[in-house]
């Protein structure tokens, strides 16, 4: 009789799910989320209650340091009274830059999405034997720093950099041309460039996942390509387009760093500069952070509901 | 234009407009990456005139290369410290999580998993700038510095392991575990000895993912630096492109991505590998619980 | 010893901040309300009223209007050294197998002299550099940081760190190059007499650098050469200094305005009508880096502070005396103003290394290692007595035809000098530069 481990060979009796799911006591499972929830809710939810009551503070007179107010009975609303007053009219120093901001944005995630949807497409659908290396070459921005991509650009586009040497050898320019001399077109192309790996990540996720069969049924049943195109593949995406012009344009609100590096003049600044320079400046620290406040108002509509959306459609997928 | 159109919306045809656009992208995404590794070789300070070679920014400039500048030296370290720290925090907290949600379907779950999922959408500024102002304010025992950098970096990489295995988990469904403690395992020894097996690969994955996000990162670690062994190799970059660029930041930079790319290779392979292994046992039958 | 919190304030601190606090306004959601009927708010609501009176424990001498003494050439401040922060005793051994930590400007100390230091005391220099003024101060005031010296620092920000107790008292035992090396106007300043908490660092102009070789017009020849701005700067290639005091007060000089220290909201505000001006004309940058932009050809125009024309040449090749760049003073011209300054070099209270930052300022005031430093690295002219204009020009940082970047003694009887501004003041001439900033 060979010595096997105890409980195998004999026969167990099927258990009920209720019964299965007593298996575990009532706290294993909370415990296991514990951690990460109490990390948030000090790193996170906290966080934010701490740039509330330095907005709605005041700042030290002789350090010059934000005093924040930590009892929202006694918050003063000057400086977001300030910061959105500044906003909104149009004489305002954050009224420019605040649309700007807002136009920068709208071009970049556009001009992703042109360039990042046909990619995804022929990623997803026609890349055939090439699939696995042109993917690699995709995902390679996600782990080559972003300050490298746009230092290399600054490199290309300086007056004597390749570009110009290229149009003037071409003959189409007989000056260098001043990229960086503080144009509008090169910091959104700047962040097209940085920013369009990830709208091309969600499309590549959502048209991969369209079943051939989908399409082999739309054109036996007498569609042509573009209508299969118009009426499957394109609706079939649409959660992908949500994902993609979300996850690819919400960071750029928060840019300062690219216009810093491929424009840095007046014209071409954007809210997240402000808000950088005003936490180094201690009298101004409060409008900073009403500006975060601000932006995250702005925001929050567009968060919440991708967020409502992604959850529906897994939900769908799994039912 | 119809043609073009009809390209696109073929799946049957031969789109040819679709590979000038798969090319079209690499190419545009590639050559500026090799335009900056070439320059770090450049013997004169410029990075947009090639004059010749050499290894002056690596090893030889007295001041300014990679070699003899103690401030590169000290971003590389805090760079990788920070990126190795941030996966050993965010990994095991986020994996955890990520079980605790999936099987636990209480209110605080869905609350928890919804600010999670808010922190990873919200713009990194606004993270960065109000843990600069808690770190300063309420918690300024921690302070600004290494500690601050790391529990910044965690926060924001903390969703990528929660998704990663919570798909994972979805995919395998519970049978597995069910039929362990069937035969007689305790709840702990199924999720040691079954459950955690199975999610290797994609625990693997997102630690990946996590050094990578951390590895590169730059609002965060700007925003809660304190001082030159606290910056890293973003925030040299970004310093020395803005006012005096030298061909030492190329060098850097392609340092880090020749480091990076190692990682990710390695990283696909032992993926690859343990969803091979784990193929074969799943086939074999499950693993008996001692 | 760790910084004190900054919340744990010492009782007069405590008192000086309940007193400004009164004079500020109580919350109201109306005043956002309020906002939205005319045009944008000029100024937050309610701003903290400076603590007056003849009481300043901080120091004596200078002028009201704020918390601390104003230093001012007619009235100097002597400040007080406090009962909870003395200077070191005299004769302690510097500290050993230790990291002696330095916060400076970029490119505002030379390397190969703090690694001398380092070697010479066995222990390690390390560097951490700031962009910007306000950043550095941002950074100290915070209290998040641990270094020893504060390198760069402006007269104009000294009376808030030292009233805020971020600067130590220096013991003068330690540095006794200060007096046998350094100019003596310079030894009792008027910000800081005695030299108590400061010494002095880089002296400079303030004034025009341009490339001949684009820019052509006669700048030296001008009557006002500050006129240049307006009338023949080049679009896209003019750079400006990017602080409220250095810019607003480019517009003063041009108008013949010598108070660049002044309160009145008229005078700031014509300063920056002006600026917007070259603004709007010339899409300018804002920035200090033309030691690097001018001679690659980023910028042909930068308002310049001299210093940074000799910093140039750390970037240039070796040999290169640079012809193509030129720099004036537009101070030299007869019947126009210009700027002169010096800044200053401080210890940090609760420095970790006080001695070994001591004997540092001591090294760098030595006048081989001050011409170490301005000729092979930084650009910027330290007063020592034996660093002369004669000895200086035919030097690698002074060719012929920068001879004018060289600051004389005398130059500072009659150039002006940018001084502390009270709280209020400086939000007013901050809130007009962020204004040009935001193009409106």
């Amino acid at each position: 009789m060979s010595e096997a481990a105890p409980g195998v060979g004999r026969p167990r009796p099927r258990r009920s799910a209720a019964v299965r799911a007593a298996w575990f006591p009532r706290w294993f499972w909370p415990a296991f989320a514990t951690p990460a929830a109490l990390f948030l809710l000090v790193f996170f939810v906290f966080a934010f209650y701490v740039t509330l009551a330095v907005t709605f503070g005041g700042i030290d007179p002789i350090l010059q340091t934000p005093d924040p107010q930590w009892n929202p009975a006694r918050w003063n609303t000057d400086a977001l009274a300030f910061t959105f007053s500044n906003i909104t009219h149009s004489d305002g120093i954050y009224h420019a830059s605040f649309l700007r901001t807002i136009a920068y944005v709208a071009t970049a995630t556009f001009l992703c999405l042109v360039i990042g949807y046909p990619f995804a497409y022929f990623l997803a659908r026609h890349a055939g034997r090439w699939r696995g290396l042109f993917l690699a070459l995709f995902l390679a921005p996600f782990w080559i720093s972003y300050m490298l991509r746009m230092t290399a650009w600054i490199g290309l586009l300086e007056d004597d950099g390749l570009v110009n040497r290229a149009l003037q050898g071409l003959g189409l320019t007989s000056a260098p041309i001043g990229f960086l001399d503080g144009k509008a077109s090169t910091l959104i192309f700047g962040l097209v460039y940085g920013y369009v790996p990830f709208m091309i990540l969600p499309l590549f996720a959502v048209l991969d996942r369209i079943p051939a069969s989908s399409l082999e049924a739309a054109r036996d049943l007498g569609a042509s390509p573009r209508a299969t195109f118009f009426r499957v593949t394109l609706p079939a995406s649409r959660q992908g387009i949500i994902a993609g012009v979300i996850i690819c344009g919400l960071p750029m609100f928060g840019d300062y760093f690219t216009q810093q590096l491929l424009a840095a003049t007046n014209g071409t600044r954007m809210l997240g500069n402000f808000i950088v320079e005003s936490l180094q400046i201690p009298i101004f620290l409060t409008r900073g952070s009403a500006l975060i406040l601000v932006l995250l108002a702005l925001l929050v509509v567009p968060i919440v509901y991708y967020l409502w959306s992604t959850s529906r459609a897994s939900r769908e997928r799994l039912a | 234009m119809s043609r073009v159109r009809s390209a696109l919306s073929n799946p049957w045809g031969r789109p040819r407009f679709l590979w000038v656009i798969g090319i079209g992208y690499v190419v545009w995404t590639t050559i500026p990456i090799v335009h900056a590794v070439l320059f770090s070789f450049n013997e004169t300070r410029s990075i947009s005139t090639f004059t010749g070679f050499s290894l002056r920014w690596w090893l030889s400039d007295p001041d300014d290369s990679l070699l003899q500048d103690p401030a590169i030296r000290h971003a590389i370290v805090q760079t990788l410290k920070l990126a190795s720290l941030t996966t050993l925090l965010a990994v095991p907290v986020g994996v955890a999580f990520a079980l605790g949600l999936d099987r636990w379907r209480g209110r605080t779950a869905t609350t928890t998993n919804f600010v999670m999922m808010f922190s990873f959408i919200t713009p990194e500024l606004i993270l960065a700038v109000s843990l600069f102002l808690l770190f300063i304010n309420a918690f300024s025992v921690i302070g600004l510095g290494t500690t601050a950098q790391l529990l910044g970096l965690t926060v924001l990489a903390l969703a990528y392991p929660v998704v990663i295995v919570r798909a994972r988990l979805i995919s395998l469904g519970r049978d597995m575990e069910e039929a362990a403690m069937d035969l007689g395992a305790s709840p702990t020894q199924s999720l040691r000895r079954v459950t955690l097996p199975l999610l290797l690969p994609a625990i693997l994955a997102s630690g990946a993912i996590v050094f990578a996000i951390a590895l590169d990162d730059f609002v965060t670690v700007q925003q809660l630096a304190q001082d030159a062994p606290t910056a890293t190799v973003s925030m040299y970059i970004y310093g020395t492109a803005r006012g005096a660029p030298t061909p030492a930041a190329n060098a850097v930079g392609t340092l880090m991505l020749s480091a990076s790319t190692l990682i990710i290779v390695l990283a696909y392979v032992f993926y690859r590998r343990s969803v091979r292994k784990q193929g074969t046992q799943v086939a074999a039958g499950v693993e008996l619980p001692a | 010893m760790p910084e004190q919190p900054m919340w744990r304030g010492l009782s007069r601190r405590e008192f000086l901040r309940r007193s400004a606090m009164a004079g500020i306004a109580v919350p109201s959601l109306a005043a956002i309300l309020a906002a939205c009927g005319s045009g944008a708010q000029e100024t937050e609501g309610g701003g903290a009223t400076a603590a007056t009176g003849a009481q300043n424990p901080y120091g004596t001498g200078g002028i009201g209007g704020a918390p601390y003494p104003l230093a001012r050439l007619d009235a100097p401040v002597t400040w007080n050294i406090l009962d909870d922060n003395p200077p070191i005793a005299s004769g302690l051994a510097p500290e050993t197998d230790t990291t002696l930590k330095i916060f400076n400007w970029n490119y505002y100390l030379s390397k190969s002299l703090m690694r001398q230091f380092g070697e010479q005391h066995g222990v390690t220099v390390e560097l951490t550099t700031f962009d910007d003024m306000v950043e550095g101060i941002a950074k100290v005031t915070s209290g998040q940081t641990d270094f020893d010296l504060f390198f760069g620092v402006q007269i104009y920000t000294i009376g808030r760190l030292i009233a805020g107790g971020f600067l130590q008292p220096l013991n003068l035992d330690y540095v006794p190059n200060l007096a046998a090396n350094v100019w003596d106007q310079l030894h009792s300043p008027f910000y800081d007499t005695e030299s108590r908490y400061t010494v002095p660092y880089s002296i400079w102009n303030t004034g025009i650098m341009w490339r001949n070789d684009f820019v052509t017009a006669d700048i030296a020849g001008l009557a006002n050469p500050y006129d240049v701005f307006w009338t023949d700067a080049p679009p896209d290639k003019t750079h400006l200094l990017n602080n409220s005091r250095d810019l607003l007060s480019l517009a003063m000089f041009r108008q013949g305005q010598t108070d660049v220290n002044t309160d009145d909201p008229a005078v700031i505000e014509a300063a920056k009508a002006q600026i917007a001006e070259v603004v709007a004309a010339t899409n300018a940058h804002f920035d200090h880096n033309d030691y690097a932009d001018v001679p690659r050809g980023r910028a042909y125009l930068h308002q310049s502070w001299s210093g940074n024309v000799g910093s140039a040449f750390y970037f240039l090749p070796e040999g290169d005396t640079a012809p193509n760049i030129s720099y004036y003073w537009p101070g030299s011209t007869e019947g126009i103003p210009g700027n002169v300054d010096n800044d200053t070099v401080t210890i940090l209270k609760g420095a970790k290394n006080p001695v070994l930052a001591h004997l540092f300022i001591d090294f760098i005031l030595d006048t081989a290692n001050a011409t170490t430093n301005y000729t092979t690295y930084t650009g910027y002219q330290q007063p020592m007595k034996d660093i002369t204009p004669e000895s200086m020009v035919g030097s690698a940082v002074v060719p012929e035809h920068l001879a004018s970047t060289v600051v004389r003694e005398e130059d500072f009887a009659t150039g002006y000098r940018l001084l502390e501004l009270a709280p209020a003041v400086e939000a007013l001439w901050e809130g007009a530069y962020q204004e040009i900033l935001a193009g409106v």
